[in-house]
């Protein structure tokens, strides 16, 4: 029984389930402690690479690299080379992303807050926070900010980023807004900012294939390029800008005024026009 | 069908308007030269799928709206149930009046094929 009630299992999966929850609220110590439950258990080759990059993840958020090549080691020695060499290059790959990311960091001039790093497979998520060791709550951007309780997801796949996220930053002040997009032509991300986690890939997945489909239809009807589009579904709406070279893409419920997003967006393109 | 359609062409800047099913088989179309009906019908159904596959559901019993605003007009189109209403319009159409009746013609248009 854990001190939370929980009857322990013996089932590595239970464990990492856990951990993940807990790592959700940032809830590290525990998230870790759940990892290490789940790897004291005997498992297969593929749960337990699946326990260690969750560990890595919660360990590079702790900044303990020490701990995880010591983990490397073990792994070494209980699971043999092939695991080990997957996760070592994992490993490699994380530690350079935060390298890389917190020397840019300290040029960072979005705000004075502090910044802490989070992992995803193919981006850095950057989540502005009160502690530096820990995350996630995020403070007052400036002093014009009204939301202070957001969590901001930002991912970056180039680009000029800091005067990138002061001009997407403008986007806060209205609510109801779910995350803002910049991707090429192609598809590339170029940076985001979401204020509900989810899954970036997919998003931009799908705005790229949309905006390339009805490009084609509205070039062969002779409408000319796509300026921009308005996509409503259930409860959401997506707003898709063109600008040089790249897409503005808002995500949002229904409850913003359209007016408003739209007159603010090509404000926004304007400026981001400048950087790009 | 036609009639609907009719109805919505005589809206001030609507070039044409057609109706698709969600696997892109052109129902019914009434547009102007200039326009190829098979490619926007196809671009409707293959953008209606695209958006149900990252949904993750099919938007059957709530509408899906799409507005495309180009250089020189607009695509807009509504999906609901099977059926996909799609209008081409010049860029100084009124597109919140046409959405009205767009969103009135596709309700007949279910009851029609129900």
């Amino acid at each position: 029984m854990t001190s939370d009630g929980l009857k322990m299992s013996g089932d590595p999966i239970i464990y990492i389930e856990l951990a993940r929850t807990y790592l959700e609220n940032n809830d590290f110590k525990n998230a870790l402690s759940m990892c290490e439950n789940a790897t004291h258990i005997k498992m297969s080759l593929q749960t337990a690479e699946e326990a260690y990059k969750l560990m890595f993840d919660i360990l590079s958020m702790m900044n303990d690299y020490k701990r995880m090549e010591f983990e490397l080691e073990n792994i070494k020695e209980f699971y043999g080379e092939e695991l080990y060499n997957k996760l070592k290059s994992y490993f490699e790959t994380k530690k350079q992303n935060v390298d890389s990311t917190e020397r840019s960091i300290d040029t960072d001039d979005i705000d004075d807050d502090d910044l802490v790093i989070e992992h995803s497979q193919s981006s850095v998520d950057i989540v502005n926070s009160n502690d530096s060791s820990q995350t996630v709550e995020k403070e007052e951007l400036d002093k014009t900010e009204e939301k202070t309780d957001k969590k901001i997801y930002v991912h970056h796949g180039g680009g000029d980023k800091e005067k990138l996220q002061y001009i997407l930053k403008e986007m806060d002040s209205i609510d109801g807004v779910i995350g803002v997009v910049l991707i090429t032509d192609e598809g590339f991300l170029i940076s985001s900012r979401m204020y509900r986690k989810m899954n970036i890939d997919s998003t931009v997945l799908l705005i790229s294939g949309v905006c390339s489909t009805a490009d084609e239809a509205m070039n062969k009807s002779q409408i000319g390029d796509l300026q921009r589009g308005v996509i409503e579904f259930g409860k959401g709406r997506i707003y898709i800008f063109k600008g040089n070279g790249y897409y503005f893409v808002m995500i949002s419920d229904d409850s913003v005024e359209m007016g408003l997003v739209m007159i603010k967006i090509k404000k926004i393109v304007s400026k981001i026009n400048e950087v790009l | 069908m036609e009639e609907l359609l009719q109805a919505i062409n005589q809206l001030p800047g609507v070039k044409g308007s057609l109706i698709v099913a969600k696997d892109g088989i052109l129902v019914e179309s009434a547009v102007t030269r200039g326009i190829d009906s098979e490619v926007v019908g196809a671009m409707s159904a293959k953008v209606c799928k695209d958006i149900e596959v990252a949904l993750g559901k099919a938007t059957n019993k709530k509408p899906l709206s799409v507005f495309f605003y180009g250089m020189y007009g607009n695509i807009f189109f509504m999906a609901i149930e099977e059926l996909i209403l799609t209008v081409v319009t010049s860029s100084q159409a009124n597109i919140g009046a046409i959405r009205i009746v767009a969103m009135k013609s596709l309700k007949k248009l279910i009851e029609i094929t129900e």
